[in-house]
């Protein structure tokens, strides 16, 4: 019977980061489909609060919350470790997965959430507005000083938060028809996208993007037929 | 030397100041406070210290800035570690904490500051109604996590009882406005109680805003939110 089990959905960047932690420490899980617009009762039971995945579930007990997963299980788990040991350098960790956790809400994968595939006109142009702001943030002020990745050489959960802009970003840009992230406008971003795909484990464990494009682009058709 | 510096930015009105405020006077650290006036423009102290978000409170360590509140207390809670620990030692107590803070900073928090930006009538009672809600389902939470004791932390305040407590004035003002009273014997009694143990202990009571001046200033507030929204008062 499987000590540690997370429900999630495929599609979505913020079960990867749960993925990501439980892979990088070898910890053997359960993994638990949900369809997001059918969820389960389980699930419901489990998270009665938000309805969301993901959710951990470690010896029948439920965690939470994409950023507060992560961080169990580093107490628990504690090696290989994914944040940093220095309180202060630990802070400067929180503050970047805070921030990635409140811009990156347009790049979830909801139906009642992403404005980029979802919408035109007016409003997909200040989502996109949106993302650039945080691509400029992360470019000027996450990655200076050519470190290969948010925390310095080892993969953190620093840049598991941003993954959604390593991968999702991009099939969702094709699905909608837009181009938001330009390499040559930011390198260092660009330079850690290529670090970050890397790693072994990331390689491994990132959505079907064809899969990906195929949905994103039935869900926009339909959304624009049905306006 | 420099690291035994510990200075707070912030502003007497916010609620998430008085975070980093009350664990530093619960691990008995001395620090100097800065004002930063909120209505007015931004010091150069705060943009260089906090330049991606711009926003109060900044704990600043020697010359090290440390931003968001609810981060700010667990940096205090991580680096004095031998005053009275503000987060369980647990680590699913811990996540549990961690939660229900978040619940109440990003569900919780926008519900009370409706209340004070609503433009109708209409808005005004709904988000009166969302506040009420998640004060019940707060109210179940105290009775889980604090096991009979007098605090979310069970005998000490601990992380959630400063995420929420922080807010407590601001409850008042929203009290005022509402023309109601939100924490009631009836529905939230256990947190009523609670929130009168928060608010006279000796690491909270000092740095509490007033009830009117917290009101007054709520008045200017909802007018400059208003304003940004070009909407008639």
């Amino acid at each position: 019977m499987a000590v540690v089990k997370l429900f999630g959905a495929w599609t979505s960047p913020y079960f990867y980061r749960v993925i990501w932690a439980l892979k990088l420490k070898g910890i053997p899980y359960e993994c638990i489909e949900e369809d997001l617009l059918n969820k389960s009762p389980l699930l419901l039971q489990y998270n009665p609060v938000h309805k969301k995945i993901p959710v951990l579930v470690h010896d029948g007990k439920p965690i939470c919350e994409s950023t507060i997963i992560p961080q169990y299980i580093e107490e628990i788990w504690p090696q290989p470790s994914l944040l940093p040991s220095d309180p202060y350098e630990r802070a400067m960790a929180r503050f970047w997965i805070k921030f990635a956790d409140d811009k990156l809400i347009l790049l979830a994968l909801s139906p009642s959430i992403s404005k980029m595939y979802r919408a035109s006109g007016e409003e997909q142009e200040k989502a996109v507005k949106y993302i650039l702001e945080m691509l400029e943030t992360m470019e000027d002020h996450g990655l200076i000083g050519g470190k290969k990745f948010f925390g310095g050489d080892k993969i953190s959960m620093v840049d598991m938060a941003f993954g959604a802009v390593a991968h999702w970003l991009g099939v969702i840009e094709d699905a909608a028809g837009l181009k938001i992230f330009e390499a040559h406008k930011f390198p260092r971003l660009q330079s850690w996208i290529q670090n970050f795909k890397e790693v072994p484990i990331i390689k491994e464990n990132l959505t079907d993007r064809d899969k990906m494009f195929a949905l994103l682009k039935r869900r926009r058709e339909m959304l624009l037929a049905s306006k | 030397m420099a690291l035994s510096d510990v200075k707070v930015l912030g502003s007497w009105p916010s609620p998430f100041v008085l975070r980093p405020r009350i664990a530093l006077h619960l691990k008995s650290v001395n620090y100097e406070y800065i004002e930063e006036n909120l209505l007015e423009s931004k010091s150069e102290l705060l943009l260089k210290s906090n330049p991606v978000f711009k926003k109060v409170p900044v704990l600043l360590h020697g010359d090290k800035p440390i931003c968001e509140s609810l981060i700010i207390v667990q940096y205090i809670d991580e680096v004095w570690s031998s005053g009275p620990s503000i987060l369980p030692s647990d680590p699913y107590e811990r996540a549990n904490s961690r939660f229900w803070a978040a619940y109440i900073d990003e569900k919780w928090f926008p519900a009370l500051r409706g209340v004070l930006a609503a433009e109708s009538e209409d808005a005004k009672k709904a988000a009166i109604a969302q506040v009420e809600e998640g004060l019940v389902l707060l109210e179940e939470v105290f009775g889980k996590l604090s096991q009979g004791k007098p605090f979310f932390g069970g005998d000490q305040i601990g992380y959630l009882d400063i995420a929420l407590g922080s807010f407590l004035v601001w409850l008042k003002v929203i009290e005022k406005i509402s023309e109601m009273k939100l924490l009631t014997e009836a529905k939230t009694r256990c947190l009523l109680e609670w929130a009168h143990r928060f608010s006279s202990h000796v690491a909270v009571k000092d740095v509490m805003p007033e009830a009117d001046k917290l009101a007054e200033f709520g008045v200017k507030l909802r007018a400059k939110i208003l304003k940004a929204r070009a909407i008639p008062k």
